[in-house]
């Protein structure tokens, strides 16, 4: 035995050298990359629960020779070989059925149901038309994409990021665009938790101070019985009307329903700590994993990073603009404000809303305003993903 | 479905977004208008379930302040409507309330209490020197 030649190709085999062979770089510039998402996770606090997860998946299928997650099983023309995958697929290829399926992103919604109070926005349903005014950023980024090149299943897989829904964009790319979602779900992810910095500045300039200090009166209570009937009713409602939407939007009523019975107290709480937690976890290693050199590093990546900014951007503008036209039509009882809430990323867009309205005036109160177009905003999103899904699906 | 295997145009993409938005402000709109109308159906509905029950209906007064102007919630039967608390706890004025229903020997969902105000500076009179 030539104790030498096995070191010689123990080293051959690992992953350093393959580092510094054939498109080795790519793999290095995507550990690079890792690190600093999981830097701004951790660090930063950027989404953490799915950006560490993301990043992770990342860094362990760019190390060299690991053979966790294999591209070339799912980047098919035609149908994937679930066969092959389940016999020869590294741990992240089973991971990723759920995510090629569409089953993460409904049961992600399950919890989110579970968590979201329909309350605010029963009692305002008015800040539905809000929800809808903010998905102008979906279509926005969708029409730009067309015009740089993107097809019409990439352009609205790229635009879909406006709807600040991350498990919205997941559902839809798998299905239209599998090769980009890596890159969508990071730009989702991220400028969700840009929030913060992406809508003041376009809110102080859209609406005007004296608007801005507008305080909203007390919303009227819901009952409960409101609330059992609302998810029931609009699943009915919007199904019957955009079958596309039956996975997403059902499961989203299905975890409300489940929170407002109050008979089925375990399985809410399930959905919305356990299964949400599990669910989140796997979504975020698998999604992170197709984050490979070979298909992130291109120009195209740069391209959906800025329109997702530009989805975000007009998104925000679509619901301030309409919140503006709501203030003058109800005669300055509506704040403009909460129009930006409807880019849904459920509480942030709601929180920034109402941090800018006590920055005008420090007795207004916009929170629970703002949890209305919030949430009329995943219902937005989520018909506009089941619209782009029924012309390119 | 419709555009599965095709490429799109600009014009057409931009005719699409704006058809999109179309659709997507209308099935949010009907959603509207279902709350509505659920909210109303369900109003009626307590209304008339107080009404077979016998009790009083107290007219439901417009949500104060409420930007939808939706009227509010129906009381619940047996209620007498809403007291008017100024400058008074709610303890101090259940305190109140189950005091005067003791002194008159009433039963205390029987009465109905308008305002309950704390009286500010009172005048003392001699005797309280």
């Amino acid at each position: 035995m030539d104790i030498g030649q096995l070191f010689v190709d123990l080293a051959k085999d690992s992953g350093f050298a393959g580092l510094f062979t054939g498109a080795g770089w790519q793999n290095l510039v995507m550990i690079i990359i890792a690190l600093v998402l999981l830097f701004l996770g951790i660090v930063k606090k950027f989404e953490p629960l799915l950006l560490v997860g993301i990043a992770f998946g990342m860094l362990l299928s760019n190390l060299p020779f690991g053979e966790v997650f294999h591209p070339e099983m799912w980047n098919t023309e035609g149908d994937v070989d679930y066969a092959t995958v389940l016999q020869k697929g590294g741990l992240i290829d089973i991971l990723y059925i759920g995510v090629k399926t569409g089953v993460y992103p409904c049961l992600i919604f399950v919890g989110v149901g579970a968590m979201t109070d329909f309350g605010p926005m029963i009692a305002n349903p008015k800040s539905l038309l809000l929800g809808a005014a903010a998905q102008l950023g979906v279509f926005t980024a969708f029409f730009l994409a067309v015009c740089i090149g993107f097809d019409g299943r990439e352009a609205a897989s790229i635009g879909i990021i406006g709807g600040a829904d991350g498990p919205t964009a997941i559902w839809l790319t798998k299905s239209l665009a599998p090769h980009l979602l890596s890159a969508i779900a990071i730009a989702a992810y991220s400028y969700m938790a840009l929030i913060p910095l992406i809508q003041p500045p376009l809110m102080r300039l859209i609406v005007p101070k004296k608007e801005r200090a507008i305080k909203m009166g007390q919303l009227r209570e819901v009952s409960k019985t409101e609330k059992i009937i609302f998810p029931i009713m609009v699943t009915v409602f919007t199904v019957m009307l955009l079958p596309s939407v039956a996975g997403l939007l059902g499961c989203l009523m299905f975890g409300n329903l489940l929170k407002e019975t109050g008979v089925t107290e375990r399985l809410s709480d399930t959905a919305q700590n356990a299964l949400m937690n599990i669910v989140t976890l796997f979504l975020g290693i698998s999604v992170g994993a197709t984050a490979v050199g070979a298909t992130f590093l291109k120009k195209e990546t740069i391209y959906i990073i800025l329109l997702g900014l530009f989805a975000f951007a007009f998104s925000t503008i679509g619901g301030l603009l309409f919140g503006r036209l709501m203030c003058k039509l109800t005669k300055g009882k509506i704040n403009p404000l909460i129009g930006a809430a409807g880019v849904s990323a459920v509480p942030m867009a709601a929180r920034v809303a109402h941090t800018e309205g006590l920055k005008a005036n420090p007795e207004s109160y916009l929170l629970m305003h703002a949890m209305g177009p919030n949430v009329a905003g995943v219902i937005g999103s989520a018909v506009a993903a089941g619209i782009l899904m029924s012309v390119f699906g | 479905m419709l555009l599965a295997n095709e490429n799109i145009g600009i014009l057409d993409s931009l005719l699409l977004s704006a058809v999109s938005m179309g659709i997507i402000m209308a099935i949010l709109f009907l959603i509207m208008m279902m709350i509505y109308l659920m909210s109303w159906a369900y109003r009626q509905f307590k209304k008339k379930q107080a009404e077979k029950a016998g009790k009083p209906i107290v007219a439901e007064a417009p949500a104060e302040g409420g930007e939808n102007g939706a009227p509010r919630e129906a009381t619940a039967p047996g209620s007498c409507g809403e007291l008017k608390l100024v400058k008074t706890s709610e303890a101090d004025a259940a305190m109140i309330m189950a005091i005067v229903a003791d002194n008159l020997g009433e039963e205390l969902n029987t009465l109905r209490f308008k305002e309950i105000k704390l009286v500010e500076n009172p005048e003392k009179t001699e005797g309280d020197k």
